[in-house]
């Protein structure tokens, strides 16, 4: 269990930083800030999330 | 003589960019909570209910929309309320913060959608018995302490003359030390518990004590809310700064008695889970005197106008459910569903006041003006649709109908109770058209952004 908690958070962490990657990546694209930034992080962090964790379980369970 | 001027200012660009940050994980747990309250409703409203097989996902989705609408929303705007009591900048610390709880709530939102299950419905902080969920509620509360912290070490303080911005900062930074004590007890719990002990009964105790005492850090930062409300809204809020500071004192000082109430009993006896309802129950009515003043700065209160419109239908949407939770408190006999018709009338009070002191910042943050017809109509909106809410669980309640079930478990049986908890199911859904049209509103106004922050 603390194995698995440990392994979702580092998972966690690195998808947040890859999602505020991504983002400066678009505004870097855009030439510009988003009007709303932390709405599409937030969009861009949970798609993420939903994939990485179901991969993950995934990998876990088999 | 002090100048009353009850205002809550943005100290600088740094801090206003941490609240911007902590309102808007507030706003997308509100959004996400909804989501999930519909489906809750829907689960618990005659005749529909027996067309869906809800009740798995009834008690799981229970669990989200708890954890979103209470724990994580009002924690996000205490968040930002602190955030704006600061007297010096840390942007690191405020960036490392806010990371660590926004990526716990982005995990809690993912949870039901990666087969995180096994809920257990216990007070205060109910689980999802997955290491996912866990993850999730360790990196929020991680991000939250890690600001307390924060807010505590850089607190604005009192100067010798004291003016009506000052006592408003000074109950945030009571705020922030009453959630520092609830983080403490929730520790004493831990250490206090059984090896062996888990399931329900395990996190029943864990968070029992913390539980109550954080209610008294929300109904302060609730108090603020209201002072500020009531000012900017054309209220007659007569109190001086000096009396406003002593009556925030007054009802953060039941919470003295917390370490005692830890020494004088175990944690898994009785006596603790009696000692802490009492505390509530009766501690909670420090909240009396500065909410009655609150309540009189209404009486022959000029016609507001503009932002005053929408903030004075905030406060009066606010005062009301609270009053009507904080009777219906005194009315529990047993485990009926007068509970939840109590605790929702209570937390309604405060995301409402919470609701009103983000239309109030939003503009000043630098966002859009609001909408403001729009803006009048959602809390008495939500407002009377939480009230039927409340009112239908009340009257179920009267029946005896038992709490946190649903379906046929629920076992309705005469017409009185359907009707209560059609009443109940109705008050859901137009609150839930209300939660909603607050996040509308607040979205108008981030969308009419008129400077960047970034």
């Amino acid at each position: 269990m603390l194995t698995e908690i440990l392994l979702f958070t580092l998972v966690a962490i690195v998808i947040y930083l890859v999602s505020d990657r991504i983002i400066r990546i678009i505004e870097g694209n855009r030439g510009g800030i988003l009007k709303n930034r932390q709405v599409v992080f937030f969009a861009v962090f949970l798609v993420l999330a939903l994939v990485s964790f179901r991969v993950l379980r995934t990998l876990l369970t088999a | 003589m002090s100048d009353p001027n009850f205002d809550l200012p943005i100290p600088s660009a740094e801090a206003s960019r941490a609240t911007i940050g902590w309102l808007t994980l507030g706003l997308v747990s509100l959004l996400a909570a909804g989501v999930f309250s519909i489906l809750l409703v829907l689960a618990r409203t005659p005749i529909v209910q027996e067309l869906v097989p809800f009740l798995d996902f009834f008690r799981v989705a229970l669990v989200v929309h708890v954890t979103l609408s209470v724990l994580i929303w009002l924690l996000a705007v205490s968040g930002a309320c602190w955030s704006l009591s600061t007297s010096r900048d840390r942007p690191i610390w405020d960036r490392l913060s806010f990371s660590l709880a926004a990526s716990g709530t982005g995990v809690i939102i993912v949870c039901p959608f990666i087969g995180a299950g096994n809920p257990l419905m216990n007070n205060y902080v109910p689980i999802l018995q997955h290491p996912l969920f866990y993850t999730g509620l360790l990196l929020f509360a991680a991000g939250i302490c890690s600001h307390l912290v924060r807010a505590l070490l850089d607190r604005t303080r009192i100067a010798t003359r004291l003016d009506g911005t000052a006592a408003l900062r000074f109950g945030i930074t009571l705020s922030t030390v009453l959630t520092g004590l609830s983080v403490i007890a929730i520790l004493a719990s831990w250490r206090g518990l059984p090896n062996g002990m888990d399931g329900q009964i395990y996190f029943e105790f864990l968070f029992w004590g913390a539980g109550h005492v954080v209610q008294f850090s929300y109904t302060l930062l609730m108090m603020v809310a209201w002072v500020i409300l009531a000012f900017a809204s054309g209220g007659r809020f007569e109190l001086t700064p000096r009396l406003t500071l002593v009556y925030l004192i007054i009802l953060a000082l039941p919470v003295i008695t917390v370490p005692f109430l830890y020494l004088a009993h175990e944690i898994t006896s009785a006596g603790h889970r009696i000692a802490f309802t009492e505390l509530m129950k009766y501690g909670g009515l420090s909240c009396l005197p500065l909410g009655l003043a609150v309540a009189a700065s209404l009486w022959h209160a000029e016609k507001p106008e503009g932002e005053g419109r929408y903030l004075r239908a905030a406060l009066v949407s606010s005062l009301g459910l609270f009053a009507v939770g904080g009777v219906l408190g005194f009315m529990i006999a047993g485990l009926d569903i007068v509970i939840p018709a109590h605790y929702h009338g209570a937390t309604v009070g405060v995301t409402i006041a919470f609701m009103g002191l983000s239309y109030y910042l939003l503009p000043r943050l630098g966002f859009g003006a609001l909408p403001e017809r729009m803006a009048v109509w959602q809390p008495y909106l939500y407002g009377s649709g939480q009230l039927m809410h409340i009112v239908g669980l009340a009257w179920t309640g009267g029946y005896g109908v038992q709490r946190k079930t649903a379906g046929v478990a629920q076992g309705l049986e005469g017409l009185g109770q359907i009707a209560g908890m059609g009443l109940m199911g109705l008050g859901g859904l137009v609150s839930v058209a209300g939660g909603f049209l607050f996040l509308v509103v607040a979205w108008k106004s981030m969308r009419g952004r008129i400077r960047h922050s970034h």
